[in-house]
Order: structure tokens, then sequence, then C-alpha cells
């Protein structure tokens, strides 16, 4: 049974279905590419769009130029937790373009699905993050504080963002919850309690850099062949350590060859080679088992194929490895968001992990926040591509939700 | 009459101090292709001081395109001029061709590795270094010196000697190409390129097979049913390099089995998103005659040998992208038995061998029916190299074989 609060909530949310749509539409036909743009146009629009629902009390962070971070505060007057709602303002680049349908830039409704750059990751979700707020302000709130976050720089190096508002601005609250998408092939698919920290490395090997014709007269080492053959050894053989996580039942993921450069052509033996691979950790591990484990793999390679120069390099800066982070699941904004879950969608989804990166290792890993990493409607597979789409009505259930998030975690006034 | 074997000796010996001041001025110069043409005009300049004729011929005459056995490797074809010298009557007898090339290899990007400058052409405990000082530059040198050191004597052949000095070698064999196809072949020819003075009858081919994998890309968080493409196309990297399975070897036992070389794998583009496409370029070396053999073999491999998991390595789909076909002549034949007796009377237990790498033989004897042998000073191991050198001993050797092969071969 919704309480009278939880039901004015939800129709507001309702009666403002298109203030939402077209809000939406707004933040799409507001171009913030990342790498390549900036998200300040974007901050003002959603700034423009907040006092135009009476939530003025906004700034907008910059820790570079063009660079926006808009901040919102809501203060019920009476002491209480913090909740932090995030969501980020810049999208990929458009590329490929010849392969949208409808222009990524213009939010373009068709079958009940509003397409367009961002339109779910993430400038769908964060137009009904204002809305879940405002109705939640309508209606008042017995405690606590609600800060709306929508950030820079979640597509590029993520410095900008979340990252300069906790570490510079020292931002703070007792839980956040962004709101990425999280299905994979149906939206709300589930309440990932993890985000998996991101860890890249570079193998390289060097070889005999000489004219290919007398490959087979003198001992030679083909540096791309070798390459090759350490990526298959690697894929067949490296054994990573880390602590059970029965969220995670596959284990980290292993995307070794990402990218591979080896040789010059077919007139000479291939003199080098080099191949990148990105493993996405679970919460325990560490850079350090990380290292061992594939030194351990490396040298079992160097014993099978004696005489190949062999090496490996973590990343330079952020990508070395990102811390994974994990929030309980006692923690009182899951069950405020599964509560929501369940009232909006008839049942709480399952919990579960993100597969990706998200600013979470700034808000959990970095400032300690007990962190949902991405509870938001769309398509995690739809993103980073052509034709990227939400469907409306989950965008309207995605408002409702956090509008009930909202009023489970901080009480109704 | 010919002169006599002492005679043409002490010749070529009295141009030799010639001959390495021509070769440092044009080791000087530098010839990438497609900027050869300093380095011919500079070359037209001590031709002509040294009163031999120069003919500096356009590569592109207006058919060179539509030639069979053009290659377009994208470089322009204007101002490349080849050049031409010949000594001899034109239709007295048999003619020679001596063919080698002018353009070289890049030298800048290891310049610093050298021991010497690459344009420098320093010479050190009888050996000259500089880009080009084996391959081909002293090749081209050699040639000019046997027939500058005949018309030296006052020989005149009954047959032509002509010398080529062609562009374009290293990356498309279209300087050759040219002068074949406007007419400047003979009876047989002469291809310089480094065998260490013995006598190859024939080289080998070239086959550039390029293969493609494909799957839809996705972010990289997300987990697949499918392999990863860049390790499907490891697993064949894998597989090819250790050679054609079941291969017979019904041909000439010197060239060897064809030889598989994996050169260039490429694919991704961002480490978050998996990679979508892979190419992998392979070059196979075959033997002159095999070539239906050797694809078919590989067909094969492809689908059933090459692996247990033929299903995890199998590419979209792969095309030739580049053939460099080989060419052989008969190593009982009289041209091959004449130059390697040439060989031994001058230098000591010459050979009769195969040339490994592909070369510009190939248009002389494939599409202008004139008998090509390969031969001069160096050894292949060198080319492309840090510190090419020339061995002037050898070197000065090789022109003497040729002195003495023009005068038994063109009457």
């Amino acid at each position: 049974m919704l309480t009278s609060a939880q039901q004015r909530a939800l129709d507001f949310i309702d009666q403002h279905r298109d203030d939402l749509i077209a809000f939406a539409q707004r933040l799409i036909a507001t171009p913030s590419p990342n790498p390549g743009g900036s998200e300040r146009a974007a901050a003002q629009v959603a700034q423009a769009q907040l006092h135009a629902l009476g939530l003025t009390e906004t700034t907008i962070e910059e820790p570079k130029p063009e660079r926006s971070n808009l901040l919102y505060r809501y203060d019920s007057g009476r002491d209480g937790p913090t909740l932090l709602l995030n969501g980020h303002l810049d999208t990929k680049p458009p590329d490929p373009l010849d392969g949208w349908k409808t222009p990524p830039y213009q939010g373009v409704i068709q079958d009940g699905r509003l397409y367009g750059l961002g339109s779910a990751d993430m400038k769908g979700p964060d137009a009904a993050l204002v809305y879940g707020l405002a109705a939640a302000k309508l209606v008042g709130l017995s405690r606590g504080q609600v800060v709306l976050a929508l950030t820079a720089d979640e597509e590029g190096p993520a410095l900008e963002g979340p990252r300069y508002l906790v570490q510079e601005l020292g931002l703070r609250a007792d839980a956040v919850l962004i709101a990425e998408p999280c299905g994979i092939r149906t939206d709300w698919e589930m309440i990932p309690l993890i985000s998996r920290g991101i860890s890249c490395l570079r193998f390289t090997v060097e070889g005999t850099q000489t004219h290919s014709s007398i490959g087979d007269r003198i001992p030679v080492v083909n540096a791309s062949v070798e390459a090759a053959r350490l990526l298959v050894y690697l894929d067949e053989l490296l054994e990573l350590h880390y602590p059970p996580t029965p969220l995670v039942p596959t284990g980290p993921t292993k995307n070794l060859g990402a990218t591979f450069r080896g040789g010059e052509g077919i007139a000479k033996v291939s003199g080098h080679a080099e191949f990148t691979a990105d493993i996405r950790t679970l919460p325990g591990m560490t850079r350090e088992q990380l290292a061992a484990d594939i030194d351990s793999a490396v040298e079992g390679f160097r014993r099978v194929r004696p005489g190949v120069t062999v090496g490996w390099t973590f990343y330079e800066g952020n990508l070395a490895f990102t811390q994974p982070t994990q929030i309980d699941a006692a923690d009182p904004l899951v069950g405020a968001v599964q509560q929501a879950a369940e009232t909006v969608l008839g049942a709480a989804p399952p919990l579960g992990y993100f597969p990706g990166g998200t600013d979470a290792i700034w808000w959990q890993g970095a400032a300690g926040i007990p962190t949902i990493p991405g509870f938001g409607p769309g398509l995690l597979s739809n993103c980073h591509k052509p034709n990227e789409y939400v469907v409306v009505d989950e965008l309207i259930r995605a408002a409702k939700i956090y509008a009930l998030t909202i009023l489970n975690y901080l009480g109704e006034a | 009459m010919p002169p006599p074997l002492d005679e043409i000796r002490a010749a070529v010996q009295a141009r030799q101090a010639w001959g390495i001041r021509a070769l440092q001025d044009i080791i000087a110069v530098d010839s990438l292709a497609p900027d050869e043409e300093p380095c011919q005009l500079a070359l037209a300049e001590r031709l002509q001081d040294a009163g031999l004729p120069v003919e500096l011929l356009p590569l592109d005459d207006g058919t060179l395109r539509s030639t069979n056995g053009f290659i377009d490797s994208g470089l322009r074809l204007d101002r490349r001029p080849n050049l031409v010298t010949h000594i001899g009557r034109p239709d007295g007898g048999r003619s020679l061709v001596l063919n080698s090339h002018i353009d070289t290899v890049t030298w800048a990007d290891t310049a610093d590795r050298w021991d010497v400058h690459p344009l420098s052409g320093a010479v050190r405990d009888g050996r000259l270094y500089g880009r080009g000082a084996m391959d081909a530059k002293g090749q081209v040198m050699s040639a000019i010196v046997a027939v500058l050191a005949l018309h030296d004597l006052g020989y005149e052949p009954l047959g032509r000697a002509i010398v080529h000095s062609a562009v374009s070698e290293e990356p498309d064999g279209n300087g050759t190409l040219a002068l074949c196809s406007q007419g400047w072949v003979g009876d047989a020819a002469i291809n310089l390129e480094a065998t260490d003075n013995h006598v190859a009858y024939g080289h080998r081919g070239i086959i550039g097979l390029r293969y493609h994998f494909e799957q839809a890309a996705r972010h990289a968080s997300i987990r697949g049913g499918q392999e990863n493409v860049i390790v499907k196309a490891g697993r064949l990297a894998d597989a090819l390099d250790r050679g054609l399975t079941g291969w017979s070897d019904p041909s000439d036992a010197l060239y060897g089995p064809p030889t598989l070389n994996v050169g260039r794998i490429e694919g991704g583009d961002d480490i978050f998103t998996t990679p979508h496409r892979v190419t992998m370029d392979v070059g196979v070396r075959y033997a002159p005659g095999t070539y239906d053999q050797v694809m078919s073999a590989l067909d094969d491999s492809l689908t059933r040998d090459l692996t247990p998991r033929p299903t995890e390595t199998q590419p979209l789909d792969s095309a030739i992208f580049q053939h460099f076909d080989a060419a052989s002549v008969p190593p009982d034949g009289e041209l091959a038995q004449t130059f390697l007796g040439c060989a031994n009377t001058i230098d000591d237990d010459r050979r009769l061998v195969v040339f490994p790498a592909g070369c510009d033989a190939r248009h002389f004897v494939n599409r202008y029916r004139t008998p090509t042998l390969i031969f001069g000073p160096g050894r292949l191991e060198q080319a492309h190299g840090i510190n090419e050198y020339l061995d002037l001993a050898q070197w000065q050797k090789a022109s003497e074989i040729l002195a003495l092969f023009i005068t038994r071969w063109c009457r």
C-alpha cells in the first residue's frame, strides 16, 4: 500500500511525464561528447530545469573551464543522513555517425523508445533523477539531506567529475546512488552492489627484425607470432586469485587482446609486437596479487618459449588498477532501493554486480561512501554505439523509483 | 678478339679507385623511392665523365600502369628516371643486361645505431659502409666498373652489354618492369643482388595473404560466448608459423619447402571495447613452379590440418593482396654453366644456388623471355640492416667475373 505522500510523489511524476521527456530531449540536444566536448552547456540546461522546478540551491563547480559539475542540495532542516544521487552529463562521441538511423543529438521518440546519444547513458536517467528529486521535495522529507550531483568526465579519464568533488571539494554523503543503466538484456535486470575495478595491461614481445626471405635460413624470433602465442597461452592458462564472490559467479572478466599491433609487413620478420588486456577485478583483489598472477603466467610462457623476450606493465595512471567497490547488502540504501523498485516494478530485481567501471571508484573507492554503482533504466549493451535508446515508460518508472528511494531512505515529512 | 684474362683483371683493378669514389658519391645522395632522381643524375654525371653513353628514361612512358606485372604501391611515377648505359655493338652478337637498382630502404630511423653515417660511404678494413653499399648501389657500380674496364681496354663486344640502374625495386619492382617493357631486354640478363658471388639460377616468390577476423564489438565489461577475435587470430598465427602440414617437397631441394612469415597482426581500437576486427598479413615464400600446389596446401591446412580446433581459427576471409612471382632458369643450361665457369675462374668454390628473396629477375624471365641469373657480392642477411657494407675485395671479383662473362657471352 502506498502512503498518501508516496502517491502524491508518483502522481507528480505522471503529471509531468511530458516535461520529463522534453527535458531529456533538451539534454540530448546539448552535445557533451567526451573526449572533444564540454559539459557546461548541458549543466546549464539542467540547472535551468531545476530552477524551473523550484530547486534553486544549485552551484556549478568547474575544476577546469568548461568541465562542469552541477550540484543541488535539499536540506530538510533536520538532522539525518545525506543521500547523494549521481548521474553524469558527458557522453561518448557519436561515432560512427553513419550508423545512426536518427540524428544522435536529437531525442527522437519512435515506438515508445527515446533515441539519441546519451538517452540511456545517461541524460535520460539524469532527467529521471531531477524529477524524482522534485517529487520527493514536493512531499517533503522528515530528516537529512539530498544532494544531486550531475557530473563531468565519466566517459573520459574520470578526473574532472566525482574525483574532483570528493578529493578537492571534500563532498561527502552517507550513501550514493548512481543512475547508470543496469540492464544487459532487459531493463532493471539487477540491483548491483559491486562495481568491478579495471586493470589495464600492456604486453610486449621483441623479435629478430630481418628480411623474411632468410627467416628459414638463420635462427629468428618472430615477435608477432610469439606475442600471438603469449596471448593464446594467457587466454588458456592465466589463473587469477580472488576471494569467492557469490554475486559474481563468473569471476573477473579477462579481455585479453583488446588491441594488438605487431610487425610491419610480409617482407620483414616482425621485430616488435604488443597487445593490451583489460581485467575487470572483484572486491578483495589487489594490484599486488594481480601482478603476481600475471608474473607467474608470463614466467610459465618463458619456460615453454625460451629465448623469447617478453615483458608486461600496468598502464600508467588511473587505468593501472582502479579499486573494485562493494556496498553492504544490509546498507539502508539497498533496502530503500529494493522497496522502491518493488513498489514501482512489482518485484525487486535480484542483487548483482555492475559489469563495467563507474564513478563508484571515487564515491566509494576514494571517499569510502557506500555506493550503488548503477541502478537506472536502459541497457548497457545499447550504449557506446549508434541508435542508443531508452524505453520512455522505463524513464518514467525510474523517476518514480528515485522519488520513493529518497522517501524510503530519509522518511517522508 | 676479347682481351685475355689477366688484362681484364688488371683493367678492373685499375678502375677500383674510381669505382669507390663514384660509389661514395652516389651513396651520399639519398635515394629512397620515389626520390631516386637526384641520385640517378649524380650517377649520370660520373658515367659521362668516364666517357660512357647515358640514357635517362621515364619510369612511366604512359603505358606502365597497364603493363603486366605492374604493382601499384601508391608511389608517384613522374620524376623517377631509370638510367641505362652500354658498350658494344647493337646487333653484332648476343646481348646481355646487367640489372640492379638505385633505390634503397630507409636509414634515418636507425641512423643513431650505425657506426658511421649511413650516407658516408666510409671505408674501414676493406669494407665500404653505407645504405645501399650492397643493396644495391654497390651492385650497380660493380656492373659499371666491369663495362668501363672493357671500355678502357678499347674492347667492344659484338653484342651489347647494357647496364640498368633501375628505380623502385624495393617497393614494387616497377623500375625494371618499365625498362623491360620499353625494350631494354637482351638475350640474357644478370640481376645483381647479394649472392656472396655465388650463381643463383632462380628465386622464390612471395604471396601476400591477408586474413580478416571479425565479430560484433561490445562493451568490454560484458562477458560473451564468442572467443575474442585477436585470440582467434593468435591461434592461426601459431599454427601457420609451425608450417604447412603434410607438405611433400617435389621442387628443387635448394629452395626448401614453402615458408610462412606471419608479418603484421593488427586489431582492436580501444581497450574498453572487445576487438571486432583483426587483420593478419602472412608472407608465403614458394619455389618456382609450386604456386598452385602451395595455395591448395594452404586451403587444405586452413580447413583441415592446421589445428585441432579449426572453428576457432577460421578467418572470415582471406585474400591475396600482393604477389611477387618466382622465377627460374635451367641450372644446367648454357647461361648458368658459362657464368659459373667465369665465377670459378676468378673466385674459389662458387656454386649454383637459389636466391631466397624476391627480386627483379622475375620480370625478365616470366614476362620478357630473357633468361636471367642472380649474382652479386655481399650476403642477403646484411640487406636492409644496420651497418650495411660492401666487401671491397669481393666486389672487385664480382666486376672481374662480369667483365669476363661479357667477353664470353656477347659474341
